[in-house]
C-alpha cells in the first residue's frame, strides 16, 4: 500500500453521559501519523433526554462525524452501518469501538500496523483491562486507569515490550476491533440475528476464521475499557453480567468446537506469558519513571503502588519471589540471585526511595542484602493486634 | 464522509494549527455523514427485513418438518407401546398357565436335587 491507509474509526454510542464524552475526546486526540483516520460516532437513538444533542455538539467541536439513527437498531446493526460506510467510503480499514473506552494515542496505528502485516489477518482486537478472557488484570481499573495520560503511558510501555506482535486468539472481542475492508467484502456484515447485541463480533470472527482468516490480538494496542456500560443502560444485561445467554446458544449451535478452542487457548501458556511480560514491564518502567520502594515481606493493601511502584520480596514456597505493583497492576518479576535487592536496583536502573523491612526473618534468610544507601533501610514493625 | 489528504489529522488536535484544521473539516464531516447514513441505514434495514423474513420462512419450514417427524415418531412409539403391552399380557398369560407352573416346579426340584 503506497499511500497512507484510510481508516474509519466508528464508535457505537447508546446513552452513557459518564463515559461517552471522555471516549470521544480520547478518540479525537489519537495520533495518526501513518494513516488517515475519520472518526464517526454512531448514536443508536439514545433515549436519554438531551444526550444526543450534547454528543452531536461535542462531535462538532472535536471534528468527529456524528449520525443518530432514527430508531434503535441494536449493536450489530449499528456496527453494520459503520461497516457499510467503510465499504462505501473506500476505506482500507474499519475500527469498531464501544463508547466506554479511553483509547491510547497510538491505538489506531498499532491496530492498522498489525492488520496490514499479513493478508490473512481478518481482525485485530485491541488489548485492555476488560477484554473478556484476554484482559490485562487490574485490581481497580476505574480508579487507576480511567485517565488519558496513564492509558497512553501503559500503552507505550506495553508497546515497547511487544512491538507489532500479532497473537492468534480463538475469537475476537468487539470493544475495539480493526477489520480490513477487503476481508469485510469476503466475510460480510454482522448477523442481525444477535438482536440488540452481544456475541455478534464473536460470530463474525468465527465466520472469518472458517473462511481462512486469522483472528489476532495486538498487545501494543491498549485501551481502557469500562465494560458493559451501554448494554447495562439498555437493560440488555444486568449490572455485573457480561453476556446474553440466548446469543451464546446461537454460537454453540453454529460453532460446536468454539468452547473447547477457547478452553485450549486458556490452558496454553500464551495468555499467561503475555500478561506476565506486560505486568513485569509496567512495574519496572513505572519504578524507573516515578520511583519505587522495596518492601521485604509485605506487598498487599489497596494503596499499594498508587503513587509510585512497589517491589516486594515475598516468600513463595521455599524461596523468595519478587513481585511488583503499580496502579492496580501486580506482576511477578523474573529476578533471582543471591542479592535480590541489588538485582532489583540493577533491573530498574535507579535506587529505591526506601527499603522497608517488614519481616526480619526474611532478612536473615537473604544471603546478602546490600544497598548503596543504608540510610534508606527502615525497619517496620506491624502494629499490635487489637 | 470526506477524507482530507492522508495523515492530515496527524497533528495533535490541541495544538493551535491542529484546532484550526479540525474546525475547518468539522462541518462537512458531520453533514455528509448524516446525509449518506440515512440512505445507507434504510437500504440495509430493508435487506435486514428480507433476511429476517427468509429466516422466519426457513425456520417455519423446519418447524413443520420437525413437527411432522415428531408426530411420526410418536405414532411409532404409541404403536410399539401397544405391541409391548400385548406381548406382556401374553407373557403373563403363559406364566400363569398350568403347564408353565408344572414345568417351573419340575425345574426347581431338579435344581435342588443337583445341589
Amino acid at each position: 500500500m503506497s499511500r497512507a491507509p484510510r481508516v474509519l474509526f466508528a464508535v457505537a454510542v447508546y446513552n452513557g453521559p459518564d463515559v461517552v464524552p471522555d471516549c470521544l475526546r480520547s478518540a479525537a486526540r489519537m495520533i495518526h501519523a501513518t494513516c488517515a483516520v475519520d472518526i464517526l460516532a454512531l448514536d443508536d437513538a439514545s433515549p436519554m433526554p438531551g444526550f444526543s444533542r450534547d454528543v452531536e455538539r461535542l462531535c462538532g467541536e472535536l471534528g468527529i462525524g456524528y449520525y443518530r439513527s432514527p430508531r434503535n437498531l441494536g449493536i450489530p446493526r449499528n456496527f453494520n452501518l459503520a461497516l457499510l460506510q467503510a465499504l462505501r467510503g473506500g476505506y482500507d480499514f474499519v475500527v469498531l469501538a464501544n463508547s466506554d473506552v479511553i483509547f491510547s494515542g497510538r491505538v489506531v496505528e498499532e491496530l492498522v500496523a498489525v492488520a496490514a502485516s499479513d493478508d490473512s489477518i481478518g481482525s485485530v482486537t485491541a488489548w485492555s483491562n476488560h477484554a473478556s478472557i484476554y484482559s490485562l488484570p487490574n485490581t481497580q481499573p476505574d480508579r487507576f486507569l480511567s485517565d488519558q495520560a496513564i492509558v497512553d503511558w501503559v500503552a507505550d510501555t506495553i508497546a515497547a515490550e511487544f512491538g507489532d506482535a500479532a497473537v492468534d486468539i480463538p475469537v475476537g472481542v468487539g470493544f475495539c476491533m480493526c477489520i480490513p475492508t477487503r476481508v469485510l467484502r469476503v466475510v460480510g456484515l454482522m448477523d442481525p440475528v444477535f438482536g440488540r447485541g452481544y456475541c455478534e463480533e464473536n460470530d463474525w470472527t468465527l465466520r472469518s476464521k472458517a473462511l481462512g482468516f486469522r483472528i489476532v490480538l495486538s498487545p501494543s494496542a491498549f485501551a481502557y475499557h469500562v465494560g458493559g456500560n451501554s448494554t447495562v443502560a439498555a437493560g440488555l444485561v444486568s449490572r455485573g453480567e457480561y453476556t446474553v445467554p440466548a446469543n451464546e446458544r446461537i454460537l454453540d449451535f453454529r460453532y460446536p468446537l468454539y468452547r473447547s478452542q477457547v478452553d485450549s487457548f486458556q490452558s496454553s501458556e500464551i495468555l499467561d506469558t503475555l500478561v506476565d511480560r506486560a505486568l513485569a514491564r509496567i512495574v519496572v518502567a513505572a519504578a524507573a519513571e516515578w520511583g519505587y520502594d522495596i518492601t521485604i515481606g509485605h506487598l498487599r493493601g489497596p494503596e499499594t503502588g498508587a503513587t509510585m511502584a512497589r517491589i516486594a520480596l515475598e516468600v513463595q514456597g521455599d524461596g523468595l519471589e519478587v513481585v511488583g505493583a503499580f496502579r492496580g497492576f501486580t506482576g511477578r518479576m523474573d529476578i533471582d540471585g543471591e542479592d535480590l535487592v541489588r538485582a532489583v536496583v540493577d533491573r530498574v536502573g535507579r535506587e529505591p526511595v526506601a527499603i522497608r523491612l517488614y519481616d526480619q526473618t526474611l532478612r536473615r534468610g537473604l544471603p546478602r542484602l546490600s544497598v548503596d544507601h543504608p540510610e534508606l533501610v527502615e525497619e517496620v514493625t506491624y502494629p499490635g493486634r487489637v | 464522509m470526506p477524507n482530507s489528504s492522508p495523515g492530515a489529522r496527524a497533528e495533535a488536535p490541541n495544538s493551535k494549527s491542529g484546532r484550526e484544521r479540525l474546525s475547518s473539516t468539522v462541518v462537512s464531516l458531520a453533514a455528509t455523514a448524516s446525509a449518506g447514513m440515512d440512505e445507507l441505514s434504510l437500504e440495509q434495514a430493508l435487506k435486514d427485513v428480507d433476511l429476517a423474513n427468509a429466516r422466519v420462512i426457513d425456520l417455519t419450514q423446519r418447524l413443520i418438518a420437525a413437527q411432522r417427524r415428531t408426530i411420526e415418531l410418536q405414532t411409532t412409539v404409541d404403536r410399539l407401546q401397544v405391541e409391548l403391552s400385548q406381548l406382556r399380557a401374553r407373557h403373563n398369560q403363559m406364566r400363569n398357565s398350568r403347564a408353565f407352573r408344572m414345568a417351573d416346579r419340575y425345574w426347581r426340584v431338579l435344581g435342588a436335587l443337583r445341589k
